[in-house]
């Protein structure tokens, strides 16, 4: 055989077909122990019992060595690494899928606050009405308006702008608190603990009057807009 | 072949030339394939060293290679477990919920109290409370609620309408919820409703939500 050094070459390889070479050899030792045996036999010579015996020795000594077992001629090793390869790719494929949930998490988290934020706008033009700018004022709620909301609010825009502006009153709105109480994809509700302030004409400023709100958000032209206002009692 | 009784002599013959042979290829093999890299490395093919993987050094960085990308994928895999996968576990829907949840019971326990259940009330009460806030509640109702509940009758019920959370970490939320509370009292009889709105702050004490701070908005 030619002197090449192979690349994937291992010792325990060598090992193993040495073995295998070995065991055939031992087998065909007994075997032709067995058939000298068989041969004698046939000839009738007395030695046959003696010969068996060799054959019989050599064909246990065969079975007894360990090294001649099915599973020691496994490449351990390499099953061994093998094992540490997959190993190492399960748990890759673990952390991967860990960092992929994480990203999807982020990414409900923003989704969640755009609607707290848009509802808290939204709210805050509501409760939020200068009779010196009144109709542009309206106009902003009617703009983070949709839905059954936007066409209520819409119908009575009008009057409202008028009596804002004979109040000659300023109306400035804050939100207390807000959190998402549900949400579904393109629509959620969020509650709102707001205040609105009134200053009249001749500067007199009220107490400020809290509210208690749940507004229904729904997505709108890639906006998140009210499409229901409730006032909690 | 040891079952053929009949077989004549001239197997025996093949049987000798095939374990000659055999020995021979176990040489052989034996010969080349163990003996030569050693010689080859170094003589008879000195640029294999340089130009191909020598074997016997690719036998060993390889095994101490995958345990170093065993044990670096394993540790990364622990960290990104501990300090980003389990977080998030522990703030999704379910852990939101049952913040709320305990927040609700919490503030219902805390605002609800009768004369004639006092202490069983109280008791109840701070068993939803921890930390300052626990503190405060017990001399608060220690020296103003008991004894005007005793006195004057005073019965209150709260019910919690709405709650929603609005901050959530692995071990504290901040739930808000929208309390009606109906009071009545000896002097005044008729049910009187007070509605208000109380950002909640709970933390997690081996495991169970427990209200750190009540603060009416």
């Amino acid at each position: 055989m030619a002197p090449e050094v192979d690349g994937d070459e291992t010792v325990s390889e060598v090992m193993a077909q040495l073995a295998e070479a070995e065991a055939a050899e031992a087998e065909a030792l007994a075997d032709a122990a067995r058939a000298k045996a068989t041969a004698a036999r046939l000839r009738g010579s007395p030695e046959t019992p003696d010969t068996e015996d060799v054959a019989d020795e050599v064909a246990d000594e065969v079975a007894d060595e360990p090294a001649r077992r099915w599973w020691a001629r496994l490449p351990w090793s390499k099953i061994g690494l093998a094992a540490v390869i997959v190993a190492i790719c399960a748990v890759l494929t673990l952390t991967g899928l860990m960092i992929w949930q994480h990203r999807q998490v982020t990414a409900q988290r923003a989704h969640e606050a755009e609607f707290v934020t848009s509802a808290s706008e939204g709210v805050v033009a509501l409760l939020s009405i200068d009779y010196n700018h009144a109709k542009a004022d309206v106009q902003k709620v009617i703009d983070h308006s949709t839905g059954s909301f936007r066409d209520d609010f819409s119908k009575g825009a009008d009057d409202f702008v008028k009596t804002a502006e004979q109040s000659k009153a300023v109306t400035v709105g804050k939100i207390s608190a807000a959190a998402l109480e549900s949400e579904n994809g393109d629509t959620g509700v969020v509650l709102l603990a707001a205040s609105s302030q009134v200053t009249n004409a001749n500067g007199a400023r009220q107490d400020p009057r809290a509210w208690r709100m749940s507004v229904t958000m729904t997505r709108d032209g890639g906006k998140l807009k009210m499409s229901n206002v409730e006032f909690v009692p | 072949m040891s079952d053929d009784k009949t077989s004549p002599a001239t197997d025996v013959t093949d049987g000798d030339s095939a374990v000659e042979e055999t020995v021979e290829e176990a040489t052989e093999t034996s010969a080349s394939e163990i003996d030569v890299p050693e010689d080859a490395e170094f003589e008879v093919t000195p640029d294999l060293q340089t130009s191909e993987v020598n074997p016997k050094r690719r036998r060993r960085w390889l095994p101490a290679l995958l345990a170093a990308l065993l044990i670096a994928s394993a540790g990364a895999a622990g960290g990104v477990y501990w300090w980003i996968y389990r977080p998030d576990q522990q703030t999704n829907a379910a852990a939101q919920q049952r913040a709320t949840d305990a927040a609700r019971d919490g503030t219902v326990a805390l605002l609800s109290y009768a004369p004639d259940t006092l202490d069983k009330d109280l008791a109840n009460a701070k068993s939803h409370l921890t930390g300052e806030f626990l503190k405060y509640y017990g001399d608060f109702t220690d020296k103003i609620v008991a004894p005007a509940a005793k006195q004057k009758g005073v019965k209150t019920e709260a019910t919690v309408t709405r709650a929603a959370v609005s901050e959530m970490q692995p071990d504290r939320a901040v739930v808000l919820v929208f309390v009606n509370q109906v009071t009545t009292s000896k002097d005044r009889p008729d049910p009187a409703l007070a509605t208000s709105s109380v950002m909640v702050t709970m933390v997690k004490q081996d495991g169970r939500w427990l209200i750190s701070e009540f603060n009416p908005v």
